[in-house]
C-alpha cells in the first residue's frame, strides 16, 4: 500500500498542475484554438483525481488485490500526470510576444489547402532548436485523453474533425519567415496521420514488407550480431536471452523502419511542394557534422540524396542550378554504422521509388508544375525583392484552394535569392546590410507577400472580383 | 514530428496504460455493486474493443505477413502491430503477454451483462479473474514504460 505522503504527493501535483493551467488559460489569448487545450488538459486532472480518490476509497475494501490496484494506479496517474504537464508544455508559450503572429494566419491557410480541412495553427516558441508540428487532436488520443479533447472542442462550438496543428520553432529563430519552408515536411506529418486509411496503410504494407524480407535474407548476419549483443540477466538461460535479443534485434528495425518511411515520405512532399529549399532550412537546424541515424530519423545524408533523386525524377522542370548544389551534396555518411542501421537504409533506399509513387498519388499536382512560366516567376519576384517590393503585387489569384501554391513558391524563390551569391551580395551592398540584417528584410518581404496572398485569397474567395473593383470605385 | 531527432523515449503504452487501470477500477466497482459512471462503461468498452485489435495483431506476428494482407488490416489493428513490437522491444526478460481475445470476450460479456437489466449480475469469479490478469498485464506496461515521457 502506498503511504499516505506518496499518496498526498501526487494529489499536490494534481493540484499544482491545475493551478498553473488555470492562471495561463485566464490569460487574453490572440485566438482561442490554445483554449482548447487547457481545458482538456484540466479535464484529464479531473478524471486523474476522479481515479485516485474513488482508488482510495474502494481498493483496500479488496482484501487480495486492494494494495497491488492501489499501487498500480498511483504509478499510472503518476505518468497521466507527466504526459499533462509535458502537453501543457507546448502550449504554455504561445502569447510570447515574440512570436510573429503574422504568419498563423498563411500558414493555416497553406494548410488548410494541403489537408483539406480547417487548419488552424496555434505556435509556440520550442526551447529546443527545431521545427515541429503535432496535431493536437492526435496527441490527446494517444494518450488516452481523447474523450476530454472532444468535449473540450465541442464546449466552444469547433469540429471535433479539425488536427488544430501546434507548431513550435526555435525561440532563437523566431523572426525567421524563411525558416517555414520546413512546414512543408511537417504538415505531410499530419496529412499522413489525417489520411489514416490510405498514407499510412501504404507506408506500413510496404515497410513491414520491404523489411521482413531483408531481415530474412539477413538472417545469419542478424544471428550472429545479437550473440554478439546479448546480455544475459539473472534467470534468464542463454538460449532464452539469445532469442529474446534476435527477437528484439527485427523488431527495433521494425519500429525504426516505419519512422523512417515516415520521416521519408514528408520529405518527399516537402521536396514536391517547396523543392530543397526546405532542406536549405534544415540545414539552419542541423549540425553540420553529426550524421548518424536515429530510431525516428535516417542520416541527413541518406536524406537529402532520397530528395535529390526524386526531384531529378519527379520534377525536372524546376531549375536545380548550382545554387542547391551545396544543400542536395549528400554528407558523407558516417562508417562506423552497425548492422540494424544497415539493414534500416537498405530498406528506405530498396522503397523510395515506391514512397515517391505514393507522394504523387497524394500530391497530384507540385506548385513548380502549376505555374505557367516558372523562369518568368522567378525573376519576377527576384526583381521585386531587390527593390525592396514585396513579391506577391504581380500575382493573379483565383480566390481558391489553388492561390496556396503560391505560398510554397515565394518560399521556393525567396530561398532561391539567398543562396545565390551574386544577387545576395548585390542586395546587401545596395542597401548597406549585413548579412543578418540582409536576411532579415528578405524574412520580412516574404511575409508580407504571404500575409498579402492570404488575405487576397480569401478575399477573393468571398466576395470575387466584383466588389474588389466597386470598392477600388468608391 | 520534429524535423530533427529527438531524444524523448517514446511512450507507445500510455493509452493501453490509462485505460486498463480505469478497466480495473470499474471492475472493482462492479465487485463491490456500485453503479457504473459514464467514464467507467466508456473504459469497459474501448479496453475490450482494443484488446480484441491486439489479440488480431498479435496472430499477426505468429505468422509470415504480407504487404498487401497487412494493407488490408483495420488502421487499429495495424497500429496495435506496432505497439505489440514495441512492448517486446522494450523487455529486458521474456514474458508472456496475456490472452487478448479472452480478454476482450470477458470484457464484452461483463458489459453486456450490465447493461441488460434482465440478465443478472456478472459473477464475482468472472469479474475478479479479469481484474488479475488486466492487473498483472499492466504492472508489466508500467515496467517498460520510460519515466519521464517527453513530447
Amino acid at each position: 500500500m502506498p503511504s499516505h505522503w506518496q499518496i498526498e504527493s501526487v494529489l499536490s501535483r494534481i493540484q499544482s498542475i491545475r493551478t498553473e493551467i488555470e492562471r495561463v488559460a485566464a490569460k487574453d489569448h490572440p485566438y482561442a484554438e490554445p483554449g482548447i487545450v487547457y481545458s482538456a488538459l484540466l479535464l484529464v486532472l479531473d478524471r486523474s483525481e476522479k481515479k485516485v480518490t474513488q482508488a482510495l476509497s474502494l481498493y483496500p475494501k479488496n482484501p487480495t488485490l486492494g494494495d497491488r490496484a492501489t499501487v498500480v494506479t498511483l504509478e499510472t496517474e503518476d505518468k497521466v500526470l507527466q504526459d499533462v504537464a509535458a502537453i501543457f508544455n507546448l502550449a504554455d508559450r504561445v502569447d510570447s510576444a515574440r512570436i510573429p503572429f503574422e504568419i498563423i494566419r498563411a500558414l493555416s491557410w497553406a494548410a488548410k489547402s494541403l489537408l483539406q480541412a480547417r487548419c488552424h495553427t496555434i505556435i509556440r516558441l520550442d526551447t529546443v532548436y527545431t521545427y515541429s508540428i503535432w496535431s493536437c487532436r492526435e496527441k490527446f488520443e494517444e494518450k488516452d485523453f481523447g474523450r476530454q479533447w472532444r468535449l473540450a472542442v465541442e464546449e466552444i462550438g469547433s469540429s471535433i474533425e479539425d488536427p488544430v496543428p501546434l507548431l513550435g520553432f526555435p525561440s532563437t529563430a523566431a523572426g525567421s519567415t524563411l525558416l517555414h519552408a520546413i512546414a512543408a515536411h511537417e504538415f505531410a506529418h499530419v496529412l499522413k496521420n489525417e489520411r489514416k486509411s490510405d498514407i499510412s496503410r501504404k507506408l506500413d504494407g510496404l515497410a513491414i514488407s520491404l523489411t521482413t524480407n531483408r531481415c530474412n535474407s539477413s538472417a545469419d548476419a542478424l544471428d550472429g550480431y545479437a550473440r554478439d549483443t546479448t546480455i544475459r540477466r539473472p534467470g534468464v538461460s542463454e538460449k532464452e536471452a539469445l532469442k529474446l535479443r534476435r527477437d528484439q534485434l527485427e523488431d527495433s528495425i521494425k519500429v525504426a523502419v516505419r519512422f523512417w518511411f515516415s520521416e521519408v515520405f514528408c520529405d518527399l512532399v516537402a521536396a514536391r511542394l517547396v523543392g530543397p529549399a526546405f532542406l536549405a532550412a534544415l540545414d539552419r537546424l542541423t549540425p553540420t557534422s553529426a550524421d548518424s541515424p536515429s530510431l525516428t530519423h535516417p542520416p541527413i545524408s541518406v536524406r537529402r540524396s532520397l530528395v535529390s533523386d526524386y526531384l531529378q525524377t519527379e520534377i525536372p522542370n524546376l531549375p536545380l542550378d548550382d545554387v542547391w548544389q551545396d544543400v542536395l551534396r549528400s554528407v558523407t555518411a558516417g562508417d562506423d554504422i552497425d548492422l540494424p542501421w544497415i539493414i534500416c537504409e537498405e530498406v528506405i533506399t530498396e522503397g523510395a521509388p515506391k514512397i515517391s509513387q505514393i507522394v504523387n498519388e497524394v500530391i497530384i499536382s507540385s506548385p513548380f508544375g502549376w505555374v505557367t512560366d516558372l523562369n518568368a516567376f522567378l525573376a519576377s519576384v527576384e526583381e521585386s525583392l531587390e527593390y525592396l517590393s514585396p513579391p506577391s503585387a504581380g500575382l493573379k489569384l483565383a480566390g481558391n484552394v489553388e492561390d496556396a501554391n503560391y505560398f510554397w513558391l515565394l518560399m521556393f524563390a525567396a530561398w532561391r535569392f539567398r543562396l545565390t551569391p551574386k544577387k545576395f551580395e548585390g542586395f546587401k551592398q545596395t542597401y548597406g546590410w549585413t548579412e543578418r540584417k540582409a536576411e532579415e528584410a528578405l524574412s520580412n518581404l516574404l511575409l508580407h507577400s504571404l500575409q498579402s496572398i492570404e488575405l487576397r485569397s480569401r478575399w477573393l474567395e468571398k466576395y470575387g472580383t466584383g466588389l474588389l473593383a466597386t470598392a477600388k470605385t468608391t | 514530428m520534429p524535423i530533427t531527432p529527438f531524444h524523448s523515449k517514446s511512450d507507445p503504452f500510455a493509452w493501453l496504460a490509462s485505460a486498463t487501470s480505469s478497466v480495473i477500477l470499474a471492475l472493482e466497482k462492479l465487485r463491490q455493486r456500485f453503479v457504473l459512471d459514464p467514464d467507467d462503461l466508456d473504459a469497459l468498452k474501448r479496453t475490450s474493443e482494443k484488446f480484441a485489435s491486439l489479440s488480431k495483431a498479435n496472430a499477426l506476428r505468429e505468422r509470415p505477413y504480407q504487404q498487401q494482407s497487412f494493407e488490408s488490416l483495420s488502421a487499429d489493428v495495424r497500429s496495435d502491430f506496432f505497439t505489440l513490437v514495441a512492448i517486446q522491444s522494450s523487455l529486458t526478460t521474456p514474458v508472456d503477454l496475456p490472452d487478448f481475445d479472452m480478454l476482450a470476450s470477458r470484457l464484452e460479456h461483463i458489459v453486456d451483462q450490465y447493461s441488460d437489466e434482465s440478465a443478472g449480475a456478472s459473477a464475482e469469479e468472472e469479474i475478479e479473474s479479469t481484474q488479475v490478469v488486466c492487473l498483472e498485464f499492466l504492472e508489466r506496461l508500467n515496467q517498460g514504460r520510460p519515466s519521464f515521457p517527453q513530447q
